[in-house]
């Protein structure tokens, strides 16, 4: 009798009342037409797309399946646009992860010019990139850029930023190293006051004298869930590197800095090839997809202890 | 290896707070000094300069004879268990145990991960050290627990690993910041005993910093009230319990809290609430006001009306066991000063015919009643009155 009794209690628990369900329902609600109209949907049309040869003003849409996909590798366009993607986002993300680090024990370790260094250094997050873009095309100009010209002071000769195929993307990653910093500078502060202040105290009653000890000892391990936030965000931020290519250099020069998102731009909005963009937007999605993967499965379980 | 711990005149003062206030503390070798006071009294501070992670703004502190004020913590040969534990959330029990070995026995280039372990030596020393660590660990009894990580760890096995790490150095004094007050309360009776044990077979000089009074109370050789920022009174458990140098010290140390009663200065002894007198040969002015303090086990209840005896009712009757405590509060009259309400300890026996609402008289033997003048400090009492007709 007493186990019916209980066994049937238990039904009622996981089965829940009517009225606490549709509580559930009713917040959830808002989020989830959001979450279907301007996220599922479209990436579901998106890949739909994807399987067509769709091109804006053709009113035809043949079905040809995974065609555009395999084309997508065999096309040099987009293969070089993948790499160049590639190379940019190795060149941006430990720079500006290291840079935005030290920034960040810097100000930390000084408390004069806190407010000042933080502000400087959070600028370059808070302006507008379009706008910042010109006054880089200003700076790295080859002739009349101050960047040349102060090369030129003591004595080394000018390089051609922008206008070269050599030197456009170490260009465009200097320009996304100085936009990454600060944001990454912030999330490390964040980082460092979180650290247990007994833990440098241990430390220094352990012996840990200098302050490169104190760093391996405790602040780098306990920044570990820091560090990996942040390298994941700078990742999808340099993927989607846009901005900068497209007022600066459109690819440019002998589409040298093509990039994805400026591939799929030109494919999609210049030539209105709809169904091969979409593959690319695919692809692209599976990408960062596959980057979050690697970085939420593998480091995870090392930076966050126990 | 134990050493002699002297904190001397140590101020301190945080912007325009002073926290400590020519503070001096005298730790013989392989004493364990409980430093108690309320929260936010200094004690915590006090014990960051002994270690040395804080400065003091004057006053010096000494080890072993040496004056170590300008120091810095890693010089010291102290070691300190945190509140906290502050254990290396990313190393296991036993590298966290290792560390303040590493960091002392091997040399920068040593210590580098791969190539260190090549250098001449190196490999000799970290076999050392693991068998250090072991050892400690087989004194703990965390054998089991050495390749675990902190976050695998439940409080109390991250704090014995704590005290682990402190006791594999053997250093000259063991500093301790409320090490047990992040344990439930069954694992804080257990672990306290168990720390008392370790000490007394490690035979370090400890000082422990803790809120609570009966911890101080049952671990330590001698107890250091902290109050305001100053040392009230340094004696061994029991003579604070029982002569306590002032009011605070004994409304500090007790629980229950000590009962305070008001009381007049009259000519040649002391007056009670209603002009009888209970004690004489105190000095001091007449008329002066005092506080008598009176042990809840102190309290006698009577059925009777007697000189000095206060009119007391029953509030509640609080069973525990061996022990009861019985609640009091005032009957039909106030008494300035009194702070109710008033506790009596008493054997379980004692108790059992009292009921809530029970109408008695309180009063107390009066060899047992402490007495404080107005600014808290003690005054001795010659000789207590024979309690005529008190005890009924």
């Amino acid at each position: 009798m007493v186990e019916v009794a209980v066994s049937r209690v238990r039904a009622k628990a996981t089965v829940g009342n009517p009225g606490e369900a549709l509580a559930a329902w009713g917040l959830l609600w808002p989020t989830a037409i959001l979450m279907t109209a301007l996220l599922i949907a479209p990436t579901v049309a998106v890949f739909a797309l994807s399987l067509t040869d769709a091109e804006l003003g053709v009113p035809e849409i043949r079905f040809i399946g995974i065609d555009a996909y395999l084309d997508l590798f065999e096309d040099r366009n987009f293969l070089r646009s993948f790499a160049n993607t590639a190379k940019y986002v190795a060149m941006v993300t430990p720079a500006s992860v290291l840079i935005g680090l030290g920034a960040a024990l810097l100000i930390e370790s000084e408390p004069r010019f806190r407010a000042f260094f933080r502000a400087a250094y959070f600028l370059p997050v808070v302006s507008l990139i379009v706008a910042m873009a010109t006054v880089w095309q200003y700076l790295m100009h080859p002739t009349i850029g101050p960047i040349n010209l102060m090369l030129k002071l003591i004595g080394l000769p000018g390089v051609n930023w922008l206008g070269s195929s050599d030197n456009v993307l170490i260009s465009l990653a200097l320009i996304g190293i100085w936009q990454a910093v600060g944001f990454n500078m912030v999330l490390f502060l964040a980082g460092l006051t979180a650290i247990n202040r007994d833990l440098y105290a241990a430390a220094e009653i352990d012996g840990v004298r200098g302050a490169w000890d104190r760093f391996l000892t405790v602040t780098w391990p306990m920044l570990g869930p820091t560090t990996l936030f942040v390298v994941t965000i700078t990742v999808i931020n340099a993927v989607k590197v846009f901005e900068t290519v497209a007022t600066l250099t459109q690819g440019g020069p002998a589409k040298a800095s093509e990039t994805l998102l400026w591939t799929i731009y030109q494919e999609g909005f210049v030539f209105l090839h709809i169904g091969p963009a979409s593959a690319m937007a695919i692809l692209f999605i599976v990408v960062l997809l596959i980057l979050l993967l690697i970085q939420t499965r593998a480091l995870d379980r090392r930076v966050h202890y126990g | 290896m134990s050493a002699h711990l002297r904190l001397i005149g140590i101020e301190k003062s945080f912007g325009s707070m002073q926290v400590l206030d020519g503070v001096s503390l005298d730790a013989a070798p392989g004493e364990f000094i409980a430093l108690v006071g309320p929260s936010g009294c200094g004690k915590s501070t006090l014990l960051r300069i002994a270690a040395g992670l804080e400065r003091p703004d004057a006053g010096a502190v000494e080890i072993a004879g040496v004056d170590v004020t300008g120091r810095r913590a890693a010089d010291r040969d102290i070691a300190m268990v945190f509140q906290s534990y502050a254990l290396y959330p990313h190393l296991t029990a036993a590298q966290n145990m290792a560390l303040p070995l590493a960091m002392r026995r091997l040399s920068v280039a040593q210590r580098l991960p791969f190539i260190g372990g090549f250098l001449p030596r190196a490999r000799e020393i970290r076999r050392q050290i693991m068998e250090d660590v072991a050892q400690a660990a087989a004194m703990l009894k965390i054998d089991a627990l050495l390749d675990r990580k902190p976050g695998q760890m439940s409080g109390g096995q991250r704090q014995r690993v704590a005290l682990g790490r402190a006791l594999v150095r053997h250093p000259q004094a063991f500093l301790m910041d409320e090490p047990l007050s992040n344990l439930d309360a069954s694992l804080r009776v257990h672990t306290r005993t168990e720390i008392v044990d370790l000490h007394r077979r490690a035979g370090v000089t400890t000082l422990y910093v803790t809120h609570d009074q009966e911890e101080a109370l049952c671990m330590a050789d001698r107890i250091a009230v902290m109050i305001g920022g100053r040392l009230l009174q340094v004696a061994a458990p029991a003579s604070i319990y029982r002569d306590p140098r002032h009011i605070d010290v004994a409304t500090f140390i007790g629980s229950p809290r000590i009962n305070l009663l008001p009381a007049r200065l009259s000519a040649g002894g002391v007056a009670g609430w209603d002009g009888h007198a209970l004690l004489e040969g105190v000095q001091g002015s007449e008329g002066a006001e005092l506080r008598l303090g009176v042990r809840p086990e102190d309290v006698r209840l009577i059925g009777q009306p007697a000189p000095g005896a206060i009119p007391v009712s029953v509030a509640r009757v609080e069973f525990l066991g061996a022990e009861t405590l019985v609640h009091l509060t005032l009957a039909h009259l106030t008494v300035a000063g009194l702070s109710e309400p008033l506790v009596a300890r008493m054997s379980a026996d004692q108790a059992l015919k009292l009921r809530q609402g029970d109408r008695l008289f309180m009063t107390a033997d009066p060899a047992q009643i402490l007495v404080f003048d107005r600014t808290g400090a003690r005054l001795p009492v010659a000789r207590a009155l024979q309690p005529s007709r008190v005890h009924g």
